[in-house]
């Protein structure tokens, strides 16, 4: 066996391929199911392949290229405890947009993150300002977008 | 013809896109000498600018940057030994030890010379071309097409990854995504569960800022450097010219490796990353001491340097021509030209020609302003990559949330945007394309359009005519040659008894 990572990713792409069948089958008209369904078999059948190879394979490395190539080696350095700690933050970012708008999140954000990071507080601080100047003069200057205000201080 | 090119001129020598072809070809070198982000990271960024501006200025803008962000890398290469991008990793072998010795801008100006010309002299190659292509291409009709999507999804999934399962099943997911939504034959929803965000399906920004932007970001943040490169950094302006004189003394060397990258940047799917090998292994074949490279010959960075950026007029060819992204970054051009009213494929050759042109014309002229500035800033942009990586991501997050806002409607794209980085992150660690799975979701609907049209006007056998059966044909042998060679190199290690 490979790696247990490389074996649930395949069986994502099943269920994914045969709930696709299943529900594409439902569509009624032809011209809906058509393709729909020919891809979600193909997808069935090519991840059943690739689940019989990651079960059976013998280990040895594939033939590699593109992003592939050195995927054994970035494989190992992969770090799951930081990749949660930095989803955290994005998805913390992303709520407080959602709450505050950007005018507060941006700042606040890169403050907070810079801080975090173990950066002194005045270098954390004048960098949250210039990026905070830099979205606002980038869209609501120069695109004329009003950036998202939140939905506690109302919509845009 | 000649009216084209006259036009394609005119349109590029405008005061704002010469502007923005300068201020992009600074991104573009100061995103390549950072280590860890690409082309692949920056156009997603520009693609909430660009659906406001004027058609050929955002042209200009996507197609400027990822064409010099190479040229940039190679000093982060040659003066680091860390290399700007992928493209860059051969440009190491030998410029860093030309650094060790104290020939490192010498190494500079051989690398900035051979890109400037392998960037530009490959452009009229493409130009000589279209004329000769243009026949072929309007011979095309729907069942061509759909066939030449499959071709596109096939190239994209077999070469961009190391095996063809997981090419297809990036394709294939790529498609079915591409399905969600309203299907305007039918008038019907699909996969959308009544949800009415989904109606229209997914929107392009925040599925590519995903799937590379951020994916991206979380990769180079989970690998948990906190500093990119480290070391003292130095260029001296007089031995950069060293450097290009030693490009005129291997001038057919660099020749070679220029025409080698456009003729691997014209094949769809295959990257730089395949051409900078190739022309490294020729050089190193058709050198007198082939034992010293490695060592810091500077025909170990001419080579590479030339094919990283010829491959660049070949792969827009593809893309512009066949509408079959030549890269994994043209595959997002390809969603940029889709933004600004663009279509590629044999519609773009026949209604938009001046504009392919001059799009072309812009690679030769960023690659020229990419090398002036590299030669009187080699330096200055060798520090850039010293830039710690908090800030790198801090800078990338906020845009890349600012952009989908700025672009969409709705804040439940952040949440579309986290899915797709997730995956992205997911099918870059365990060997999946991302470029194959955004292609056909990019491609989807003309795919599923072109499909049912030819069922309707041709029958259930619309694709046996000959140009999709020679396609077929192309697919099937593109899919199995990784089992030929296989095959071929266990029957050859039987016969020597390994």
């Amino acid at each position: 066996m490979r790696t247990k990572g490389g074996l649930w990713i395949a069986v994502f792409f099943l269920i994914i391929g045969l709930y696709g069948l299943i529900q594409s089958l439902t569509f009624g008209y032809w011209e809906a199911v058509a393709l729909p369904a020919a891809v979600s078999g193909v997808m069935v059948l090519m991840a059943t392949v690739e689940i019989g190879k990651e079960l059976y394979s013998s280990g040895k490395g594939e033939t590699t290229s593109g992003e592939l190539k050195l995927r054994r080696d970035k494989r190992e350095e992969i770090d799951f405890r930081r990749l949660g700690l930095v989803v955290g933050w994005v998805a913390a970012f992303m709520l407080c947009i959602y709450l505050f708008g950007f005018r507060i999140s941006v700042p606040l954000y890169a403050f907070a993150y810079l801080k975090w990071r173990g950066r002194h507080w005045l270098i954390a601080a004048v960098f949250a300002l210039v990026m905070l100047g830099f979205i606002y003069g980038a869209f609501e200057f120069g695109l004329k977008v009003s950036l998202f205000q939140g939905i506690v201080f109302g919509a845009r | 013809m000649l009216e084209a090119y006259a036009s394609a001129l005119e349109i590029l020598f405008q005061p704002v896109n010469l502007l923005v072809l300068l201020v992009a070809v600074i991104s573009g070198l100061i995103i390549g000498v950072i280590p860890g982000l690409s082309g692949l990271i920056a156009i997603p960024l520009l693609l909430p600018f660009i659906f406001r501006m004027p058609q050929d200025v955002a042209l200009i803008l996507v197609i400027a940057l990822p064409a010099v962000v190479v040229t940039g890398g190679s000093i982060s290469a040659i003066l680091l030994n860390v290399p700007g991008t992928g493209a860059n990793a051969a440009t190491c072998l030998d410029g860093y030890p030309m650094t060790q010795r104290g020939e490192g801008a010498r190494a500079i100006g051989a690398s900035v010379t051979s890109s400037m010309f392998g960037g530009v002299v490959p452009v009229f190659f493409a130009l000589a071309m279209v004329p000769l292509v243009m026949p072929l291409i309007l011979a095309f009709g729907q069942p061509e097409m759909a066939a030449l999507v499959l071709l596109g999804i096939a190239f994209m999934g077999a070469l961009t990854t190391g095996s063809v399962t997981k090419g297809i099943l990036s394709g294939m997911l790529g498609l079915l995504l591409s399905f969600v939504g309203y299907q305007s034959i039918t008038g019907i929803h699909r996969f959308s569960y009544g949800s009415t965000f989904l109606w229209d399906g997914f929107e392009l920004i925040p599925v590519v800022m995903g799937l590379f932007g951020l994916s991206e970001m979380l990769y180079l943040a989970m690998r948990g450097r906190s500093s990119i490169v480290q070391g003292r950094l130095a260029a001296r302006f007089s031995d950069v010219l060293e450097g290009a004189k030693d490009v005129w003394w291997h001038k057919w060397l660099w020749f070679r490796s220029a025409v080698i990258g456009y003729i691997i940047g014209v094949i769809p799917g295959i990257g730089a990353e395949i051409a900078i090998w190739v022309c490294y292994g020729q050089a190193k074949q058709t050198s007198k001491y082939p034992e010293k490279f490695g060592t810091g010959v500077v025909e170990g960075v001419i080579a590479p340097e030339a094919a990283n950026n010829g491959k660049e007029a070949g792969a827009l060819l593809t893309t512009m021509a066949l509408g079959i992204p030549g890269s994994a970054v043209m595959v997002i051009l390809l969603a940029a030209f889709m933004m600004v009213g663009v279509t590629p494929g044999p519609s773009m050759m026949e209604e938009h020609l001046p504009l392919a042109l001059m799009l072309l014309l812009g690679i030769a002229l960023a690659n020229i302003v990419g090398g002036v500035i590299c030669f009187l800033a080699a330096p200055l942009l060798a520090r850039v990559a010293s830039i710690h990586l908090d800030f790198i991501f801090t800078v990338v997050m906020i845009m890349i949330l600012a952009g989908i806002i700025a672009a969409t409607v709705s804040p439940l794209n952040f949440i579309v945007v986290l899915a797709f980085g997730l995956l992205g992150l997911l099918m870059k660690i365990y060997g999946y394309s991302r470029p194959a799975l955004f292609l056909g979701f990019v491609l989807g609907a003309m795919f599923e359009s072109y499909s049912l049209l030819s069922v309707k006007i041709y029958g259930s056998f619309f694709f046996a005519r000959p140009i999709p059966l020679a396609l077929f044909a192309v697919i099937i042998i593109v899919l199995a040659l990784p089992y030929i060679r296989g095959a071929v190199s266990r029957i050859k290690r039987r016969s020597k008894g390994v």
